[in-house]
């Protein structure tokens, strides 16, 4: 073996070998860690300089949306909930000053919170992720990230928008469609429809909890006015099938699509990226304005980035 | 033959397609749009109310999903089961299935859409059972029957390694469910056009593993035995391993990862037309798209939410067999 080939293969060893000790304290970060995504999203609105990194990095094309810190951010894994699980050692060895959890308060996540105090020796506050307490979350967030008088606008404003989606007008009967194959849904009183639900559009899917699949058949036999959906892979399905949106009078269903970029607008992860379906919701026709202001504020980005939903045809 | 034997013969089979035809005239009749079955005659020529070919256009997929797909797994397991004179082979034994859902895993983990996923999981199946078919070739031990075993158990470990990491690297909120979902199996995702679709790669396999018929048999006494007899035992049994792969990563790629069936079918077929491949691989293709019928029903019978017939397939087969092997074992 030549000494080019040896030291190269030495070196790719090193690399690897410190890739797998763990995320290196990354160049900007701040010194708090999200326990998982939606804590992440609520601290990267109240103070973005604070996050330590992301429980799961976001996908390129929400990257490319987000100001260019974001993609800076090193993937820690998540402390709790799905995805990719934190090495702990790695976390500690970044020092974190505070871990947020931001979520159910049920007492299973109040005993992880518990557990991992003790395991990781730092403080681990645990934020109620209900979406109507969003502006409670934000100014709590504020208080523990010492930005209280720069959130301020943020929480004021998630608390006007929350007013109006309250009173906003009543929408269709809609089935939400998940998936590519749009046979997954949240049933009626799940976290994933709260956004359509409080705002007074019918969920259709009722009988069951939470998240589940149906059949095409249970669709059609609930008749809904539209679909919703958040995935463009599920459009193109439809498009390609039109029973989809033939209705048992054979009138035509109506299709929407929700954004999903740089976060879903309706769930995926329930954090404060549903606001903006609260904003829009609650004027459908003059949200614009709202949502780009929103936006900025939330993430970061320019308006001119900014997409809304969009009746499909 | 004796006469009475003779007519048994000739029943049976008729007896097992009658079956499989009500089985799926009643799926096709019921659901939870309510249509009644002269409506839906009606929209079957062409003169039913939008409601009726709305059912119609969408029970008529399904049906054909579930059946293709039944028949296809029982098929495969039976044409395994024969092969390596192994009761316990399955349509898995390869690693198909393995490598169909990491395949399908892969593409959702990449935000494909439904036909995409489909053809990931086809390719990923196939990929699996072509490594461990290339690795026992490499072997070269004894009638290379263990070694495709091993190899298969190698193949699937490998898939279901990778298989793990997609799930570990797949967004909870969303992608993790539709990965979750997809393995556990559904026939109700399919489209006319992709259940249609999966006939040919069936009927293909299907129409290879009866054709082979006594020379699977002969397969099964071991190589030399084959050889004995004139057979090609080595390029044979490469064709009705592939055969049976094809059958298997095309009902996996429509229906996800459905276990049991190509267990259990060949087992009750057995039971009913005896020993022969070239009457169990039709017998156990009948009973399989007849499980598959029952299994789907289920799947919707307890509420909107269906339950995914993967998991639906162990529960009622797992007992199933274990009665089928109590009733053998005292036979016998």
């Amino acid at each position: 073996m030549t000494e080019t080939r040896r030291s190269a293969l030495i070196g790719a060893a090193s690399a690897m070998t410190l890739a797998a000790c763990g995320p290196a304290s990354p160049r900007g970060a701040g010194n708090v860690v999200a326990a998982g995504q939606p804590a992440a999203l609520l601290i990267w609105a109240v103070a973005r300089d604070r996050l330590a990194g992301w429980p799961r990095k976001p996908s390129s094309q929400a990257l490319a949306a987000l100001p260019s810190m974001a993609a800076d951010l090193p993937e820690l894994g998540a402390l709790g909930g799905g995805g990719r699980p934190a090495n702990l050692e790695a976390l500690a060895a970044l020092k974190p000053a505070l871990v947020i959890d931001y979520g159910d308060t049920d007492p299973e996540n109040q005993t992880l919170g518990d557990r991992m105090k003790v395991r990781l020796g730092v403080d681990w506050r645990l934020i109620d992720g209900a979406l109507t307490r969003i502006p409670e979350a934000i100014r709590e967030a504020a208080d523990l990230l010492d930005v209280r008088s720069a959130a301020v606008g943020l929480a004021d404003e998630a608390e006007a928008v929350l007013d109006r989606w309250r009173r906003a007008p009543a929408g269709p009967a809609f089935y939400y469609a998940r998936g590519a194959d749009g046979l997954e849904t949240g049933f009626l009183g799940s976290l994933a429809t709260e956004v359509l639900e409080g705002a007074g559009w019918t969920n259709v899917a009722g009988d069951s909890r939470d998240i589940g699949r149906v059949t095409r058949e249970q669709v059609a036999a609930w008749d809904p006015e539209a679909l919703v959906t958040m995935s463009p892979e599920f459009v193109a399905a439809v498009r390609q099938d039109p029973v989809w949106r033939t209705r048992r009078n054979g009138q035509r269903r109506r299709l929407l699509l929700l954004p999903d970029h740089p976060f879903g607008w309706i769930d995926r992860p329930p954090s404060v990226n549903r606001l903006l379906a609260c904003a829009w919701l609650a004027d459908p026709g003059a949200a614009q304005m709202a949502v780009a202001g929103l936006t900025r504020r939330l993430y970061g980005m320019a308006p001119v980035e900014v997409a809304l939903p969009q009746w499909i045809r | 033959m004796d006469p009475v034997t003779r007519v048994r013969a000739a029943l049976l089979p008729a007896g097992l397609v009658l079956l499989v035809f009500a089985g799926a005239l009643t799926v096709l009749a019921t659901g939870p749009l309510g249509v009644a079955p002269d409506a839906l005659l009606a929209a079957v020529i062409g003169q039913g109310s939008p409601e009726a070919e709305l059912a119609l256009a969408l029970r008529g997929p399904r049906l054909l999903a579930a059946l293709t797909c039944g028949a296809a797994l029982a098929g495969a397991g039976a044409g395994f089961q024969i092969l390596f004179r192994n009761p316990l082979a399955a349509p898995d034994l390869l690693g198909v299935s393995s490598g169909a859902g990491l395949g399908a895993a892969l593409a959702l983990l990449l935000g494909a859409g439904a036909a995409l996923v489909q053809g990931a999981a086809f390719v990923g199946g196939l990929a699996a059972g072509g490594l461990a078919v290339a690795c026992a070739t490499l072997t070269r031990s004894g009638d290379g029957r263990l070694a495709l075993i091993l190899c298969g158990v190698v193949a699937g470990a490998l898939a279901s390694a990778g298989l793990g990491l997609v799930v570990i690297a797949a967004d909870p909120w969303s992608q993790l469910p539709s990965i979750t979902y997809w393995l556990l199996g559904s026939f109700t995702r399919a489209t006319l056009t992709e259940a249609v679709g999966a006939l040919i790669p069936v009927g293909l396999g299907a129409a290879v593993l009866i054709w082979l018929g006594f020379r699977l048999d002969i397969l099964s006494l071991g190589d030399e035995q084959a050889r004995s007899l004139g057979l090609p035992a080595r390029p044979l049994r490469l064709l009705a391993l592939a055969a049976a792969a094809l059958m298997t990563s095309s009902a996996v790629a429509v229906a996800g990862v459905v276990g049991w069936i190509g267990l259990l079918a060949p087992h009750a077929a057995r039971l009913i037309v005896g020993e022969r491949a070239g009457r169990l691989i039709p017998a156990s293709m009948a009973l399989g798209a007849l499980f598959a019928l029952v299994i789907d029903r289920l799947a919707t019978a307890f509420g909107p939410a269906e339950i995914p017939v993967g998991l639906l397939s162990a529960a009622v087969g797992a007992p199933a067999f274990l009665i089928l092997f109590v009733a053998t074992s005292r036979r016998s």
